[in-house]
């Protein structure tokens, strides 16, 4: 992460902070402000490729991340630069322990550590620096985000890197004994690397509390991080398309279907489903359910259709029933068929084609008030039946019609049963009429 | 869940359209002659009063499979006939791969022996076998069903119950028209001609009679 090709960094600037790290406490401030300001930001733009201003912007730990990172940046890249560029990231670990030593003691020790060896400031004294804005706003996140283990493990990491930092710039301050020091580091800070919101808060806590070099800095790091946020704008919208897509693929799904039900004429084979509590999601068990309410469905429609199924529960019993009402109809068809085959050869094709649109008319438009049509025909028979005995037997015969004009029209309510106890009295009815007729003539 | 109007009469039309053609009326038929081509004038009346469902052409396709009855229904349907018999993918005929269908009926036959097994037959089980039996039943009443799955299945059923009540109603309302209109014409008869009529038909009715009771026990099932 942090082995991107270093540039070469100017020494004026180096320089520059090693003349204000040489300064006094008063002017620390300033000179905070300024590394804080300018170095980052050469940094930055000398190293556009580096990751470090990505993560840096991505971790509420970041100032001081972003500081060890300048810090440790600088060595590696100096590789050849003179010992003393090495003070300058020092001024920043010191000012970066002084924070830290708020927090445990391990900071305060490691940075007296490190004071009494550069002769530099007391602990106190660097805390007080440490207060500078530019800290406050790094330290801002960190005390309120970061929880106490992750603090003291920083704490801890910090130590220890201080520790290596320091066996290194007094050994020997050469490029490949920090250049040691480096990777635990980044590593360290690649396990600690934090959401990314955060980031963007303290980005702009930075910006509100240093008014124009930091809002600059801010600009610069934004351009920089639009930069090294090409790979990481690359991502993002893949990693969404990919959240989208793998964790419900149903989801996208819907969604378009959404927007399509939007527009103005919606799908109808759209049927909208939705999980009670504690039923699977999935969209097998989901299309499951809508294939069984459909049939249940159906089924209550059946239910009212049948006569007598709307008292059983139970799909086999209501089957049966179903199954016992279709075959009661189909032998029904049969039986009249039967019917109308005893009664059609004493018509001939003539009188049919004669009565048929009249009795289709009749029974096709007052059917559902039966009593209508059977005076009808009462009228005519009486008409053409002047002879007494005759209009009695008529009259029997009209009363057996109509008879079975009622029942006829009477839905069949209880199933084969009654349709054939009712057949059985229009049967009987029949041979009375019959009998009658035999008595009446003779 | 009534036939409509439209329907009523159609299936008026087509049915007299069906007699005039089988010529029922005719006396030379038998009377077991005149009743199945009553009965199937009724049924193609019934299925093309319905139009295009699945069981109408189920219906139409068992109907010609019988010969003799396969003259009458190109007549009666003309140019529809070829149409509706013709075995049409996807809605009533599936065409089955052997192999699948042994497999199945592999799997099929274990289960039937799993079920006789004595131990471990679940409630649960036995109801969605009852259930199945049922179905099967269903689908062998539905013409054009043994295709259909449960919910097209249901569907269906529904359609053809709601047809074939209007077809029983109707025919029931024709039947008092027909006896009405041949009272009428009776009455225009002398009267040894009548009373002769009437004898046949009480023989008639008799033998009507004794099929029924022949009948009844076989509905009663």
């Amino acid at each position: 992460m942090y082995r991107g090709p270093p540039d070469q960094l100017p020494s004026c600037l180096l320089d520059l902070n090693w003349e204000q790290t040489m300064e006094s406490t008063g002017h620390f401030e300033a000179a905070l402000s300024s590394v804080d300001g300018m170095a980052v930001h050469k940094l930055v733009g000398g190293l556009p490729h580096s990751h470090h201003v990505g993560v840096r912007l991505n971790s509420p730990p970041r100032p001081y991340l972003s500081m060890a990172g300048h810090f440790l940046q600088p060595q590696q890249a100096m590789g050849g630069l003179p010992p003393s560029g090495t003070p300058m990231p020092l001024t920043h670990l010191d000012q970066f322990s002084a924070d830290l030593g708020r927090f445990s003691s391990f900071g305060g020790r490691n940075y007296g550590h490190l004071a009494t060896q550069f002769g530099f400031l007391d602990t106190q004294k660097l805390s007080r620096t440490a207060s500078s804005q530019s800290l406050q706003t790094s330290r801002l996140p960190v005390g309120r985000e970061i929880p106490a283990q992750n603090r003291l493990q920083l704490d801890v990491n910090n130590g220890e890197s201080m520790n290596a930092r320091e066996e290194s710039s007094v050994s020997d301050p050469t490029s490949r004994e920090v250049s040691l020091g480096a990777p635990a580091w980044s590593s360290e800070k690649k396990r600690k690397a934090p959401p990314k919101g955060k980031a963007k808060e303290v980005g702009l806590a930075n910006s509100a509390m240093d008014p124009p070099k930091v809002a600059e800095e801010d600009a610069k790091r934004c351009r920089s991080n639009e930069k090294n946020g090409n790979e990481d704008d690359a991502l993002k919208p893949k990693v969404e398309q990919n959240d989208g897509s793998s964790s419900n693929g149903n989801g996208g799904q819907k969604q378009g279907r959404n927007t399509a039900a939007k527009s103005p004429e919606p799908p109808k084979d759209y049927i909208h489903v939705r999980a009670r509590r504690g039923q699977a999601t999935d969209s097998h068990s989901l299309a499951e359910r809508v294939r069984r309410e459909k049939i249940s469905q159906r089924m209550k429609l059946l239910q009212d259709l049948v006569p007598g199924c709307n008292k059983v529960t139970g799909k086999a019993v209501m089957l049966d029933e179903i199954i016992n009402y279709v075959q009661s109809l189909q032998r029904q068809v049969e039986f009249l068929s039967m019917k109308l085959a005893t009664v059609n050869p004493h018509l001939d094709i003539d009188s049919l084609a004669n009565l048929l649109p009249k009795d289709m008319h009749q029974t096709c438009v007052y059917a559902p008030p039966p009593c209508v049509d059977h005076p009808q025909q009462g009228a005519s028979l009486h008409c053409v039946l002047p002879d007494g005995m005759e209009t009695q037997s008529a009259v029997n015969l009209l009363d057996s019609t109509f008879h079975q004009g009622l029942s006829t029209h009477q839905p069949f309510l209880d199933g084969f049963e009654s349709a054939s106890s009712q057949l059985g009295t229009f049967w009987e009815d029949d041979l009375q009429n019959i009998t009658h007729m035999d008595v009446g003539q003779n | 869940m009534q036939a409509t109007k439209s329907f009523e009469r159609a299936f008026l039309k087509h049915l007299l359209r069906g007699f005039r053609l089988s010529a029922v009326s005719y006396k030379s038929m038998s009377l077991q002659e005149r009743k199945s081509a009553i009965k199937l004038s009724a049924d193609v009346a019934m299925a093309s009063a319905r139009g295009s469902r699945k069981w109408t052409r189920g219906l139409i396709t068992k109907l010609s499979k019988e010969d003799d009855h396969r003259s009458f229904l190109r007549l009666i349907l003309g140019t529809e006939y070829e149409r509706l018999t013709k075995p049409c993918h996807g809605s009533w005929k599936i065409p089955r791969s052997k192999k699948i269908v042994r497999r199945s009926l592999r799997v099929c036959s274990r289960r039937k022996n799993n079920l006789r097994a004595p131990h471990g037959v679940k409630s649960s089980v036995l109801a969605r076998t009852l259930v199945e039996k049922r179905t099967h039943a269903l689908k062998r009443l539905v013409p054009g069903g043994e295709s259909l799955d449960g919910y097209s299945l249901l569907d269906e059923a529904l359609d053809y119950v709601i047809s074939l009540r209007a077809q029983v109603d109707l025919m029931q309302k024709l039947l008092t028209t027909f006896e009405a209109s041949k009272l009428s014409a009776l009455s225009k008869c002398t009267l040894p001609e009548r009373k002769a009529s009437f004898v046949g038909e009480a023989g008639i009715h008799q033998q009507k009679l004794t099929e029924k009771a022949q009948l009844r026990p076989k509905l009663t099932l």
